[in-house]
């Protein structure tokens, strides 16, 4: 009797649903049996499938996080049960095997890792398959170095942070091209971009840009940003930044150029109505002000701009003359700082702030 | 087969009616063959009737059942074998199993529900194998497409499981 039992079941499913259903009819230890040949990731979608299998699937155990300090060490697992993993840290002290690492991440891919942080004592290559995480929603890397080329099949990536990475310009646009919803990109001291960079993408919502030191140019093409920081350094020669609509707010740090610097930042502040906060360090309020020269009043109103904080020269007529211009078009500021720049060897810092 | 042996011929008989001859040896690799035998029946002409199984499904059984046989009395018969030769053997199986079970789902189906009443554990292996491989890969809804299965969660539980793995969810809607 018991044998013709799924025979039966089966003929059951097929009367009541509109397909065949050639699973809910075979007996629990046979789908145990199914489940246990899938890795965790995939025996999560199984579990998903209906209420019968979510409760015969149902004790995941979850590991939120795992700092790993040498690859060949295996991940946490439980005899008998599917082990799922949020977060992967891997620290290593001193050298490690490519190869090792390679696996532990394959072994990782297969619990359902979401979040990977690399963090390497030296710059080295990283295994290539280490974007071929198809779950992975943040990713943050911190002195590594991208092979060359690895293949980018992480569609869910919402975060991603290069700090100190060594990455080339053909990864950069194929990373853009496969992830069309990174929401946060850092990109710190990244080397490897022969001199300049594009990042171009409408998905970016905030980004951290600091110029490593031989980066000479730097193109933003980014429409969809709210909040910016970039931040310069002294051998840029050209930067260009696509004009935002929702920016809300922004952080310019411009260093003093070695050479004559391009950059021209009023399409970018005239398309910022919406900025509420704006801060101006190094030179950015000296190339405002002789791009606004002829301009008496400017052309926009920042109705919704509360913290103001500039560094200027005071000595500069030109400059003051911009500030009360900027002034002028903020009805509703609630807090100013200014400080003092000057182009001396150590310059003097004083600080005003206001508030309003 | 060894020329000592009497050679003994088992008859399967399907639910439609199809009847199968085949060694007893080959025939003991299902459990419920072997009871039935056991206990002293399904020797005479009349065979063994197997109840819900289609003819069509048996002759996959009994296809696999004489390969496997024929491996393992293959096997048997050189003992002295290197072990390499053996290692090749069972990859050659392996592939053949693989060639073998290469179906689509509804005579995959039949063949894992019939080789689970027979008790062949080798086969039912074989069948939760290639299951277990078409779903790799595949999001609950693909899944679901498939094997045609119904989506029968209430709303509270696709809340709790949209909490627990936001990740698999967002591949599935």
């Amino acid at each position: 009797m018991a044998r013709s039992r799924p025979r039966k079941r089966r003929r059951l499913c097929r009367a009541g649903g509109e397909g065949h259903d050639y699973l809910s009819g075979l007996s629990d230890d046979i789908l145990l049996d199914i489940a246990s040949r899938l890795a965790t990731r995939h025996a999560v979608s199984f579990s998903l499938l209906s209420r019968r299998f979510r409760g015969l699937l149902a004790p995941f155990v979850r590991v939120d996080s795992v700092t790993v300090l040498d690859p060949t060490l295996p991940l946490p697992s439980y005899p008998g049960r599917h082990v799922l993993l949020r977060r992967l840290v891997f620290e290593p002290n001193n050298g490690f095997s490519v190869s090792a690492f390679r696996r532990l991440l394959d072994a990782a891919t297969d619990r359902g890792l979401s979040e990977l942080a690399i963090h390497l004592p030296r710059s080295t290559y990283l295994p290539r398959n280490v974007l071929s995480i198809p779950n992975l929603a943040v990713l943050s890397l911190d002195t590594c170095a991208l092979p060359r080329w690895c293949p980018p099949a992480c569609a869910h990536l919402r975060t991603l942070k290069l700090h100190r990475v060594n990455i080339s310009r053909r990864m950069i646009t194929a990373i853009f091209k496969a992830v069309p919803m990174l929401a946060t990109l850092e990109m710190v001291y990244c080397t490897g971009l022969v001199g300049s960079c594009r990042v171009e993408s409408s998905a970016v919502r905030n980004l951290l840009f600091i110029s490593a030191l031989e980066q000479r140019e730097i193109t933003l093409k980014l429409a969809g940003l709210t909040t910016v920081t970039l931040r310069t350094r002294s051998k840029v020669k050209m930067v260009k930044i696509q004009p935002a609509p929702k920016i809300r707010r922004a952080y310019l740090h411009i260093a003093r150029p070695r050479t004559k610097l391009k950059f021209r930042i009023r399409p970018f502040l005239d398309a910022g109505t919406g900025l509420t906060c704006l801060t101006l360090r190094g030179v950015a309020v000296m190339l405002l002000s002789s791009e606004y020269k002829q301009t008496p009043k400017l052309a926009v109103t920042f109705e919704d701009l509360w913290i103001l904080s500039l560094s200027l020269d005071f000595s500069n007529e030109s400059q003051l003359c911009f500030l009360l211009k900027l002034l002028e078009s903020c009805p509703n500021l609630k807090k100013l700082s200014l400080s003092v720049y000057k182009y001396t060897r150590s310059p003097k810092h004083f600080c005003i702030h206001i508030s309003l | 087969m060894a020329a000592g042996k009497p050679v003994v011929m088992v008859t399967l008989v399907s639910s439609d009616g199809q009847s199968f001859q085949l060694l007893e040896e080959a025939a003991l690799l299902s459990a419920m063959v072997r009871d039935t035998i056991q206990i002293g029946q399904g020797r005479g002409p009349a065979g063994i009737p197997i109840r819900n199984i289609t003819g069509q499904t048996l002759s996959m059984v009994v296809v696999y059942c004489n390969k496997h046989y024929t491996a393992a009395a293959a096997a048997d018969g050189d003992d002295a074998a290197d072990e390499e030769k053996k290692v090749a053997n069972k990859k050659q199986l392996r592939e053949w199993d693989e060639q073998f079970i290469n179906l689509e789902q509804d005579k995959l189906y039949d063949i894992l529900v019939a080789a689970n009443n027979l008790g062949i554990d080798g086969l039912v292996d074989l069948c939760c194998w290639r299951f277990a491989d078409m779903m790799k890969g595949k999001s609950a809804s693909e899944i679901r497409v498939k094997l045609g299965i119904r989506d029968d969660f209430t709303s509270e539980q696709r809340a709790q499981i949209e909490k627990d793995s936001p990740w698999v969810w967002s591949r599935t809607t």
